[in-house]
């Protein structure tokens, strides 16, 4: 006999769910909240009063300008190639489908300086641009007319820019998109073909694919916009003549928040951070409303079956999904050139040889204080760790939204939605600041805590990890749970027929993304403190790739590094689409 | 809803009381309060920047000779060492400093991060221990900032080498000079400190070094938040050019006087690179060790403070972390023209370590105006 | 088992879906309840099985009372578009009706002969997103076949199928039925399939007094 346990439930959520809800809104608020009344404390000015202030702090509107003018051009451009790279992705049946979403996957978790190393590779005036007589680096020729001509600062590195960040971003629009069209009941798109409105392509765009991946790709957009608009190193490596407001916090972060020290640089980072929070938070705000008006519980069907329906991609859809997956590719060509190649004791010309040398002093690791075996091994303990913490707690903060929002308590959902999603409208500035005092206040002995750098990661990655599981909950039928709970099933097998099974997918996406983001050392620049021995392969190569490059051998090696964090990231999330591939087997 | 309430409580109610600041370590006349240590536990911490000294096979070698382990904690740069000591001063999470330099030292002492130590510093060169000579930081390199120049732009055809620093506001030298930051790179901020010996004892009583850095600025002078930036991507004299991204559009940087000798060095024996060697228009820098107040495994600490200073790790000191050793009777490498490329300063600035710590804001706030 | 709702009410965001509903089903009968599209049959039958909430009035299996929402193992529901969870196969989708206490030999043998009672031996292994809208409600019903159940409710279950395949199933269900004696409820808007099916046909307006049923409140 089975009844509903209502009665301990509130908003029909229940207690457990509660604590992980407030967990996780407690990891988002806690740093933030610290970091601004300790800013408020030295600066004796309110966060308010700050943000009255933001135009007057040297270099602010000018990074805000930029910061909105990047952020918007990557991420239209981002949609522009991304979308139809989803659809097509999504739609065909593929060739080695599991690797290429794996290579699809690896710009997004590529830690920053080795991207940008790529990059500058094929921009530079003798890169691989400079073929088609276009030097972004050195703005000479038709960059250096346009410049000229429109009085435009730098427009290279602004172009650079943009294609990096639609370089790092273009996953996301696949993780986001494909699973929809993946698994969209082809009913869909078949009775649309009958209907008046669907003889035309704008009428199918207009009646079938804007409504049914519009939410995904606005979810998407948002997050692209979001990385864009708060990068960092990559404006350092190819703008550097710009700010964004993130990198401007950057620069000034360090000495915020100390009492009697540089106030000045307090109260600039108090107005700033003010501003771009407030900011960040409002478009959160807003894209999430979007999401949720649009959203629609889609019927879902077999991938394998849709993909056998409609086939291999017609050729031109496989030369764009395989040319960009080419591009993307180039700049970790690059890198992985970049360490056989060690520059020449020649004075007279800028030659190069081929060596092995570099990879020698990568796996030795003379030029580092921890070894890369201890690197990779502290790599894949974080990893592993994210997602073992992340992936539970994001299910249910995920199935908390989704029960209050099913029970009519749309408001209470949609607030709390919001507070899950403030790490990603947070500066990292303000994180680590807000960590480093809580931290000394209350548990001192954090810092010796080894898997520290764990927690970062699952700040940052359980929005994402939210955000996927949310609408992959709400497009499940709930007939399948009513049919379970007519069966004569335990509680688990009624979970798992009626919910877990479904979820597979996405959380296998949610679950790349958590070991994604640890092995990228996304939440590194949260810590203000790091402890040598914590490094990651990802810290290991940012340490040696930014020494000064005296010694020749020092790049290659860094190189050597970066490849072999690539090589572990790919095996990590192929092996991880090995329970997509289940799922799919299994309904074969 | 009680459960609601009780969670968020539990995890933000200890937020209350935290809109205090924390300076504890100095008294009401301005001494300095010893913090209770945190106690050994066998490992010493030790807060730096990444010094490429500090290898794998050398801390193995530490902990050989005398049974200490070690861990490395990193900040940045020298000022991320100081603003990390500031930041957990309260609470101290680690046992040495080692990296701050004599721009940042004061400000360190004034804040009473670093307590006594007992190093023996008998066989540092009196000129290094001349800038400071207390009890609280030792020496263990150092180097002399100064402009470095691409000879093969500056061939003094097309372009001179300057003979005073007036010289770089020309229009020559227009939009082909560049300069780390003075408020977020400490060689930016030694050049800078130099600038204002430099200024305050030129013949012109009228202008100031922040009347040469508006200057500057407007002479398309460009200035990056690091030296690596600068070095790298700008200059055109240095190894930038094997560099993918190197954009070569500066003839003029700021390092040291003995990075042509370590191009040099490691490019066989050749380099276009050289130093500007104005007097008082280069700065003596010395980097420093020092027990942290509230520390713990003060005799980890200080064996590492003696073994910094030993004879086979500080003689090479050029060789593994591109500085000069600070014993006595010092020399730089014969081998690949380290000596030869190396410039000796003229005359450095003179400007005590006590007027960096009480001026150093003040001057930071003038050059952000003068450079903005 | 005899099953009764006696002056069931249901009412929803202040809209009476129906009201006072008095049914009696009697251990081993089936009866046809014939409405129109909407009138409220599905969710009188969700209410009968707990999955919808009685507003007023109350719900008795074999003359015990059962408090609201309570889901009793011995009712089971054929919903109007069958219910097959897409990751498992055919055979898989009716062993999810098995009581629990059954050995795996008792499965496997019960599965074939459900398999075969519902002409669907060669379907073993076949994919449930290939099935045919007949052979899903089949499959569909095969399960709730292997719960034992003592009651069943069907939900218009071949809505989905066309006539022809429509009375064919019909007949087979109503020989299941009434081979195990199980209590089944069926609610439909076609007369044919009602007559088919029922021992007893009755009308949807005949179950509640008369002009209160569909009334705002």
């Amino acid at each position: 006999m089975r009844t509903s346990p209502m009665s301990s439930r509130f908003l029909g959520v229940h207690p457990v769910q509660w604590m992980a809800l407030s967990l996780v809104i407690a990891l988002g608020i806690g740093p933030i909240a610290l970091a601004f009344s300790r800013l408020w404390a030295v600066t004796g000015i309110t966060p308010w009063a700050a943000l009255m202030t933001f135009h007057e702090q040297p270099g602010a509107t000018e990074a805000l300008q930029f910061s909105v003018l990047e952020a918007a051009a990557s991420t239209l451009l981002t949609v522009t190639i991304g979308l139809p790279l989803a659809w097509a992705f999504g739609r065909y049946k593929w060739k080695r489908v599991r690797l290429k979403r794996a290579l699809l996957f690896l710009p997004f978790v590529t830690p920053p300086i080795v991207a940008a190393v790529g990059f500058l590779a094929l921009i530079s005036p003798e890169g691989f641009l400079s073929f088609f007589g276009i030097d972004l680096r050195g703005e000479t020729g038709f960059i250096g007319w346009l410049a000229a001509k429109t009085g435009w600062d730098h427009p290279g590195h602004f172009v650079a820019l943009v294609i990096s960040h639609v370089w790092f971003n273009l996953s996301l629009m696949v993780r986001f998109v494909e699973p929809v069209v993946a698994q969209l009941d082809p009913r869909w798109e078949e009775q649309l073909a009958l209907l008046p409105a669907g003889q035309t392509r704008r009428g199918r765009l207009q009646h079938l694919w804007l409504p049914v991946l519009g939410p995904a790709t606005t979810v998407a957009a948002a997050y692209t916009f979001f990385f864009s608009f708060t990068s960092f190193a990559m404006v350092k490596w190819l703008a550097p003549s710009s700010n964004t407001l993130e990198s401007l916090l950057g620069e000034l972060g360090g000495t915020a928040g100390i009492a009697g020290y540089r106030t000045e640089t307090s109260l600039a980072v108090l107005g700033i951070a003010t501003f771009q929070m407030l900011l960040m938070l409002f478009m959160l705000v807003v894209a999430g409303r979007f999401e949720r008006k649009h959203s629609q519980v889609l019927s879902l069907h077999n991938e394998t079956m849709n993909r056998e329906q409609h086939g291999p991609a017609p050729k031109r859809w496989a030369w764009f999904v395989n040319g960009m997956l080419l591009l993307l590719l180039a700049p970790l060509v690059s890198v992985v050139i970049g360490s056989f190649r060690v520059r020449s004791n020649d004075p007279t010309n800028n030659g190069y040889e081929w060596t092995l040398e570099g990879w020698k002093q990568a796996w030795s690791g003379d030029y580092s204080t921890v070894p890369f075996t201890e690197a990779l091994s502290n790599s894949m303990v974080y990893a592993v760790m994210t997602l073992v913490v992340a992936l539970p707690l994001g299910y249910a903060v995920a199935t908390s939204l989704v029960t209050m929002r099913e029970r009519g308590h749309q408001r209470a959902a949609g607030v709390l939605d919001s507070l899950c999603m403030l790490p990603l409208s947070m500066s990292a500035v303000m994180v680590g600041l807000g960590m480093v005092a809580g931290i000394l206040r209350w548990f001192p002995q954090m810092f010796q805590f080894p898997y520290l750098p764990v927690v970062p990661h699952v700040m940052l990655v359980l929005p994402f990890v939210i955000r996927l599981l949310v609408p992959a909950i709400e497009r499940i039928d709930p007939v399948f749970a009513e049919q379970a709970s007519l069966l004569p099933m335990g509680r688990f097998g009624s979970w798992w027929h009626s919910r877990g099974a479904f979820l597979v997918v996405p959380a296998t996406m949610a679950g790349s993304l958590c070991l994604a983001f640890s092995l990228g050392e996304f939440g590194a620049t949260f810590l203000v403190v790091r402890v040598g021995s914590w490094n990651s392969l990802s810290i290991l190569v940012d340490q040696v790739a930014s020494r000064p490059k005296f010694d020749p051998l020092m790049f290659p090696t860094a190189m050597a590094l970066a490849t072999m964090l690539m090589v572990v990231t790919l095996v990590v999330l192929s092996v991880n689409e090995r329970a997509r591939a289940w799922r799919m087997r299994h309904e074969d | 809803m009680r459960h609601v309430l009780l969670s968020l409580l539990m995890l933000l109610a200890p937020l209350s009381g935290c809109l205090t600041s924390d300076i504890l370590v100095v008294d009401e006349e301005g001494n300095c309060q010893p913090l209770p240590p945190r106690g050994d536990d066998g490992t010493l911490k030790i807060l730096t920047y990444d010094i490429a000294a500090f290898s794998d096979a050398m801390l193995a070698n530490f902990t050989e000779q005398t049974g200490f382990a070690v861990e490395l904690v990193y900040a940045d740069d020298a000022g991320g060492i100081l603003e990390i000591m500031l930041q957990t001063q309260a609470s101290p999470q680690v046992d040495l400093a080692v990296g701050l330099d004599n721009t940042y030292l004061q400000t360190a002492l004034d804040f009473c991060l670093l307590t006594a130590n007992n190093a023996d510093t008998s066989t540092v060169d009196p000129s290094v221990m001349e800038l400071y000579d207390g009890q609280k930081a030792v020496p263990f390199d150092q180097g002399h900032v100064c402009l470095n120049y691409d000879e093969e732009v500056v061939d003094g055809e097309n372009l001179s080498a300057p003979q005073t620093l007036w010289d770089l506001t020309e229009p020559a030298w227009a939009d082909k000079t560049v300069f780390p930051s003075s408020l977020t790179s400490s060689p930016g901020r030694a050049f800078m400190v130099a600038t204002v010996d430099y200024f305050e004892n030129d013949m012109d009583e009228n202008t100031t070094a922040f009347d040469w850095w508006k200057a500057m600025a407007d002479n398309g002078a460009r200035f990056t938040t690091g030296w690596t930036e600068a070095y790298e991507i700008h200059y055109s004299g240095g190894y930038g050019a094997w560099v993918d991204g190197h954009l070569g559009d500066a003839a003029m940087t700021v390092s040291y006087c003995h990075s042509p000798g370590v191009e040099a060095f490691y490019g066989g024996n050749w380099t276009k690179s050289t130093s500007v060697n104005l007097p008082r228009a280069t700065f003596h820098q010395v980097e420093y060790g020092g027990l942290v107040n509230g520390g713990g495994n003060a005799d980890a600490a200080n064996a590492f403070l003696n073994f910094l200073l030993s004879e086979d790790i500080n003689r090479n000191m050029p060789e593994n972390n591109l500085m000069q050793s600070v014993l006595t009777n010092a020399t730089w490498p014969e081998q690949e023209g380290y000596r030869y490329h190396t410039d000796i300063p003229m005359l450095n600035a003179n400007i005590t370590t006590e007027r960096i710590g009480n001026d150093m804001a003040e001057w930071l706030v003038a050059w952000a105006d003068a450079t903005s | 088992m005899k099953i009764e709702l006696r002056k069931a009410t249901v009412t929803v965001n202040n809209k009476v879906i129906f009201n006072e509903l008095n049914l009696t089903v009697e251990s081993g009968e089936v009866v046809s309840i014939l409405g129109p599209s909407g009138c409220g049959k599905t969710t009188m039958l969700r209410a009968s099985c707990g999955l919808a909430s009685l507003s007023n009035g109350e719900r008795y299996l074999e003359d015990e009372r059962l408090d609201d929402n309570v889901i009793r193992p011995e009712i089971t529901m054929l919903f109007q578009q069958p219910v097959l969870y897409p990751h498992l196969n055919v055979a898989q989708n009716i062993a999810l009706g098995a009581p629990k206490h059954w050995t795996k030999e008792t499965v496997n043998q019960r599965l074939q002969q459900v398999l075969e009672s519902i002409g669907l031996t060669d379907f073993n292994q076949r994919s449930v997103g290939s099935l045919s809208g007949g052979e899903a409600q089949r499959v569909a019903f095969g399960r709730a076949l292997m719960q034992e159940p003592k009651v069943i409710l069907l939900d218009e279950p071949f809505a989905s199928v066309d006539v022809a395949r429509r009375m064919e199933l019909a007949a087979m269900t109503r020989t299941h039925l009434k081979e195990r004696g199980i209590t089944a409820i069926h609610v439909t808007h076609d007369q044919d399939e009602a007559d088919i099916m029922a021992d007893r046909v009755v009308r949807w307006t005949d179950l509640q007094p008369p002009s209160k049923s569909g009334e705002e409140e």
